[in-house]
């Protein structure tokens, strides 16, 4: 080769590394543009209309999510502004300037005029949570005597609906996240880093491709849940007649597939709205339904006759018990609810009139090992693994006892305290054909990568009863809603299996009170292949003795809406 | 390679080559300008019409929420007002799938 054709060659390469080193720099400034410039252009564009906002809040959707599968924002974000007044250079006319933002949108008077009085202050926030229509009318209106400043905030549209599974985000410290609820279960993937992407384009870029490379990172997503917002309405529509109508101390309730765990509607009451909680008591924010324990009372009594059915410790349908109307366990005697004694009874007739005392002559033919066995198999004694925070852990030391009175307390509900979602699972296995399930309130998370996660909890199941036991509780459960009220509850063309609970309440200072209960009731249906397990509860009703008076009615109406809303065939 | 460097290494084919370089970094320029932008303005755009499109779905939401408490108001005494009467017996037949049921009187 000649040394001109060598030299050409250099100069080519010289010339493409040339081109390619350009190229890296432009890259390069323009990122650098990009990052250190973008909030001065961000600040340019926002200050044609109002002062900018920088960080706006920006964080994932939690869906509520129908039948037919179209969803519903239980948790987003709304946009528009916030007014401050700078009361130090504030020289207009109060009044006028009050009347004027008050007929726009309705104002705190105290609150602005005391803003006002602030003159030491350059900066007071006098309202939030403006409409942008609002917003734009009070800009032409007030001119610069106020200021507006671009705002984002979080919005649950149902308005206290599902207060507690939602939960919400607020400040602990300086750090500003969800704290109860879905929103703290699921801050990861709800939260989103602060990267602007309008003029960040490589931050963002970069941003996305670290969440997918980094195992550690929980990707940004979206929530969406199996609770159905038509049923919750309507649902916590019952619970609070409940709550209101017995002035009771708090009401909760759950409806749940037996079958997968997908829970469709859970609510409590008292409750709080999520768009306004400052004046909400504390209490209010947790969820008892799963951060709560309760003794259960009666509805403790399936759970017991179907475990003794199931390690062969009775046959129900031989057994036979002569009822007193009492039962001396050691030094204690135990009663019925109303002390009378019913003579010759059988396992139905001790389910149908609720017998304290024939449910500890069950109790007493269960070897104890067998009754720990069982209740760890229905998951008695260890949380559910729901996806809500706080879970609480049952109070059941006594089955850790060798004293007779323990179990015999038990065996009606006594003596072991549950949450009420960890009783939901034991009674799910008895709808379901015998397996526990995990009940979950969150179905799917949509990732804003585009990928998705579906959750599947059918294999984390443990078998507690057999498939025949099962069955046989379910018919004698039937037996026991078919006879409520001489019949007159029923749904003729439907089994329902059903069972009320009246519990005392322990008393913090020792024993019981003798004025205090809680009511409970489960039921499912179709009994034989439920899709739909209903749990209430309400603690402490005033001027009401029974559970059968205080939640028949409300399950009905609940079981009647469920059947139309789902078209549920009659089975029988 | 060499033999094509060869065939172009003449005063006609560097100049050539000279203007085609040229030429090719002016539309490099135009063309990274061009992606860059349209880039950026449709992640961009996308972005805002998230945001749209979740600020829409809150105000659905709310909508929806107003109706699903109206007919939850519903009684059967305003469906009698209205001329609709409760069907006391009902006849029920499969249609289908197993979860289906027509009914009728």
């Amino acid at each position: 080769m000649k040394g001109e054709d060598k030299k050409f060659i250099l100069r080519m390469r010289v010339v493409f590394a040339a081109v390619i080193f350009v190229g890296f720099v432009l890259i390069a400034n323009l990122f650098y543009i990009q990052i250190s410039n973008g909030s001065r252009f961000r600040a340019q564009a926002d200050g044609q209309y109002v002062v900018a906002t920088y960080n706006s809040f920006e964080r994932g959707s939690i869906f509520f999510e129908e039948r037919d599968g179209s969803r519903i924002t239980a948790a987003g974000q709304k946009s528009g502004y916030k007014l401050s007044v700078n009361p130090e250079e504030f020289t207009g006319d109060r009044e006028e300037l009050f009347n004027t933002v008050n007929d726009i949108t309705p104002l705190d008077r105290d609150r602005f005029f005391d803003a006002l009085d602030r003159k030491d202050r350059t900066y007071v926030e006098v309202l939030n949570h403006i409409s942008k229509e609002d917003g734009e009318t009070i800009k032409e209106q007030v001119g610069s005597a106020l200021q507006l400043h671009a705002e984002k905030w979080r919005v649950y549209p149902l308005s206290g609906a599902a207060a507690q599974v939602l939960g919400f985000i607020g400040y602990q410290g300086d750090e500003y996240a969800g704290r109860y609820g879905l929103e703290r279960q699921y801050e990861d993937t709800l939260k989103r880093e602060d990267v602007d992407l309008y003029t960040n384009f490589f931050a963002r870029t970069f941003h996305n491709v670290q969440n997918f490379v980094d195992p550690e990172k929980v990707p940004e997503g979206d929530v969406i849940t199996t609770i159905d917002p038509q049923i919750q309405l309507f649902f916590e529509q019952q619970l609070e007649s409940i709550q209101t109508d017995w002035r009771s101390e708090s009401t909760g309730g759950v409806i749940i597939n037996p079958h997968t765990g997908d829970i469709y509607a859970m609510g409590a009451f008292p409750r709080f709205d999520n768009n306004n909680f400052s004046d909400a008591s504390i209490s209010t924010f947790k969820n008892p339904l799963v951060e709560n324990v309760y003794e259960m009372g009666s509805i403790m009594k399936p759970v017991i006759v179907s475990l003794a059915i199931d390690s062969d410790s009775i046959n129900p349908d031989t057994l036979e018990y002569y009822d007193t109307g009492s039962v001396d366990v050691g030094i204690a005697t135990i009663k019925n609810f109303d002390g009378r004694g019913r003579g010759w009874v059988d396992t139905q007739e001790i389910l149908n009139q609720s017998l304290n005392t024939g449910m500890v002559y069950i109790a007493s033919h269960i070897p104890k090992p067998t009754f720990r066995d069982y209740f760890d198999r229905f998951g008695m004694t260890t949380p559910t693994g729901i996806d809500l925070p706080n879970e609480a852990r049952s109070l059941a030391t006594n089955l850790s006892s060798n004293r007779d009175i323990e179990f015999a307390n038990m065996s009606f509900g006594q003596g072991i305290a549950v949450s009420p979602i960890t009783m939901v699972r034991a009674l799910s296995a008895l709808a379901n054909g015998g397996m526990t399930s995990t009940p979950h309130v969150v179905k799917k998370i949509e990732y804003t990568n585009g990928f998705s996660k579906t959750f599947d909890y059918t294999e984390s199941g443990r078998q507690a009863i057999s498939k025949e036991t099962s069955e046989e509780i379910s018919r004698m459960l039937v037996n026991v809603f078919d006879a409520y009220r001489d019949g007159q509850v029923k749904l003729p063309d439907y089994s329902i299996a059903a069972k009320t609970g009246t519990a005392q309440i322990s008393n913090p200072a020792g024993g019981y009170y003798s004025d205090r209960n809680l009511h409970s009731f489960f039921g499912y249906f179709p009994a034989y292949d439920p899709q739909f397990l209903v749990f209430l509860y309400t603690v402490y009703p005033k001027g009401i003795k029974y559970a059968s008076q205080t939640l028949i009615d409300p399950f009905k109406e609940t079981t009647k809406y469920l059947v139309n809303y789902y078209n549920i065939p009659p089975d029988r | 390679m060499n033999a094509f460097l060869q065939k172009i290494n003449t005063d006609v084919g560097r100049k050539r080559v000279f203007h085609m370089l040229i030429g090719g970094i002016i539309l490099s320029f135009v063309l990274y300008g061009f992606a860059i932008a349209s880039t950026t303005l449709s992640v961009a755009d996308a972005e805002t019409s998230n945001h749209n499109i979740n600020e829409l779905q809150t105000e659905i939401a709310e909508l929806e929420v107003l109706y699903f408490s109206m007919i939850n108001q519903l009684s059967l005494d305003q469906a009698a007002s209205h001329g609709l009467n409760q069907v006391d017996t009902l006849k029920y037949v499969r249609v289908n799938q197993p979860t289906s049921v027509a009914y009728n009187r």
